[in-house]
């Protein structure tokens, strides 16, 4: 099974992995920050990005893999897009720079991921008094996303197995339908399951 | 007065919310440092038993842990001194670095800080775990994943150890190092095992199960080797006992 696709470059070593958790973690926040105060101009924006690309040129991280990550933004984008386009007068330029600072702040976001393990980016978050919930369930998301990644594709490859030679395209809205119900139950039960595992810890309603 | 044995069970049942009966009238009791193992074909209530134990579904009847009567109220209480090894390791691996994990139960038991990092350490190195602490758990074998969950149990140092089907899924090198750990363990211990041989290395006592009912109970040996018994409620006669009777 796959393992690795969530921060699949942060084990690499290079003088930007090596730089702590912390540092990293602040540089990218306060490049977002700057980014929403950025002006509307080419300038700004080419600054913007050509920082951002050195970093990852150091990085070695590749450029294709962040790019397509940072693609996640797009339906969210295309939607506020639309509404943009219905409110503003001349919206032409003025969707361009917001797309552009959208998509920036998710590429530093995805290189963040990739030259950072998301261990030690949870370890620097504590630091900076980020509230132990969003932690912890920042650190289950990470956990059982791998489990629930694994058992989906176990049940493509029975899919596939049982599907005979109809591509994924072919398959019916209802298969996948069914595919992710029988996910989400068992994920359901699993979250059970964790739940009586904390529970068998000292683990309280009201935390510690 | 603290009580004779570290486990009682009376009449314990449990029925599903669809009205599937799990467990029916089930009474035995665990003497302190006894090791028992319980054996059935799936669907037969062992798994709900050990739930059950822990506190962990309402069930009808009475389970006393050390002569204390388990009750809604008190099971947080009562749970510190069980420890519940989960059939499957990604149940019981939650936290993004087996360190946290193993040190999740201490700190809600409000450990100090010193002293957690003292027994996290104690016990990875008693596993076999060292230089573990900052993988995570998804990078790990099912062998590893399954002694890093025994990590987190054993670091509570709980009187009473459960352990659903400890060795499913492992092969047989991981098995046999798992069936070592487990005899080095002392204390009070309840296995849950399809795994017969290992039931008859580990244990002095068996109980079976089937279908929510206690069948019998008896020492291991004896139970074990008898073919009709096994056989009748979908289990076998494990090879080693089976080569002993043919030989002798």
């Amino acid at each position: 099974m796959k393992h690795d696709f969530l921060d699949k470059y942060s084990y690499l070593d290079t003088p930007i992995h090596r730089l702590p958790a912390m540092l990293k973690l602040i540089l990218v926040l306060v490049y977002i920050l700057w980014l929403t105060s950025l002006k509307n101009g080419w300038v700004e924006y080419c600054l913007a990005g050509g920082g951002l690309l050195i970093l990852i040129l150091f990085s070695q991280v590749p450029l294709t893999y962040l790019f397509l990550r940072s693609l996640v933004i797009v339906p969210f984008l295309a939607l506020i897009l639309i509404f943009m386009a219905i409110s503003q007068p001349e919206p032409g330029e003025f969707m361009l720079f917001v797309s552009l600072r959208a998509w920036l702040s998710v590429l530093a976001l995805v290189w963040l991921i990739s030259t950072t393990p998301f261990p030690e980016l949870l370890k620097a978050m504590r630091k900076l008094r980020i509230p132990s919930i969003i932690l912890t369930l920042l650190g289950f998301i990470y956990r059982y996303f791998f489990l629930l990644s694994d058992e989906g594709q176990r049940m493509f490859r029975s899919v596939k197995m049982r599907s005979f030679g109809k591509k994924k395209s072919q398959l019916e809205i209802k298969t996948y339908a069914q595919i992710l119900g029988t996910l989400f139950l068992r994920s359901y039960e699993r979250s059970e399951r964790v739940y009586q595992a904390m529970l068998m810890r000292g683990f309280t309603e009201e935390g510690r | 007065m603290k009580s004779k044995w570290a486990l009682e069970l009376k009449n314990v049942s449990y029925q599903y919310p669809d009205g599937h009966q799990a467990l029916k009238e089930i009474s035995f009791k665990v003497a302190p440092g006894e090791r028992v193992g319980i054996i059935g074909p799936n669907g037969a209530g062992k798994t709900t038993l050990l739930l059950a134990i822990c506190g962990l579904i309402e069930f009808k009847g009475e389970i006393k842990i050390f002569g204390e009567l388990l009750t809604s109220s008190n099971s947080h209480y009562l749970r510190r001194k069980l420890g519940l090894l989960f059939q499957d390791p990604n149940d019981q691996l939650f936290m993004p670095r087996i360190y946290e994990d193993v040190a999740f139960g201490p700190k809600h038991l409000g450990w100090s800080e010193e002293e957690i990092q003292r027994k996290v350490k104690a016990t990875l190195k008693k596993l076999g775990l060292e230089g573990f602490e900052s993988r995570s758990g998804h990078h790990l074998s099912f062998g590893e994943k399954k002694r890093c969950a025994l990590a987190t149990v054993l670091v509570m140092e709980p009187e009473i150890l459960l352990f659903d089907e400890p060795t499913s899924n492992l092969d047989p090198r991981a098995r046999r190092e798992f069936i070592n750990i487990l005899k080095q363990i002392l204390g009070t211990q309840i296995i849950i095992s399809h795994d017969l041989e290992m039931i008859l290395r580990l244990t002095s006592r068996v109980i079976t199960l089937d279908k929510g009912e206690k069948i019998c109970e008896g020492e291991t040996q004896e139970i074990l080797s008898n073919p009709q018994l096994m056989e009748s409620h979908g289990l076998e006669v494990p090879a080693s006992l089976l080569l002993k009777s043919y030989i002798s």
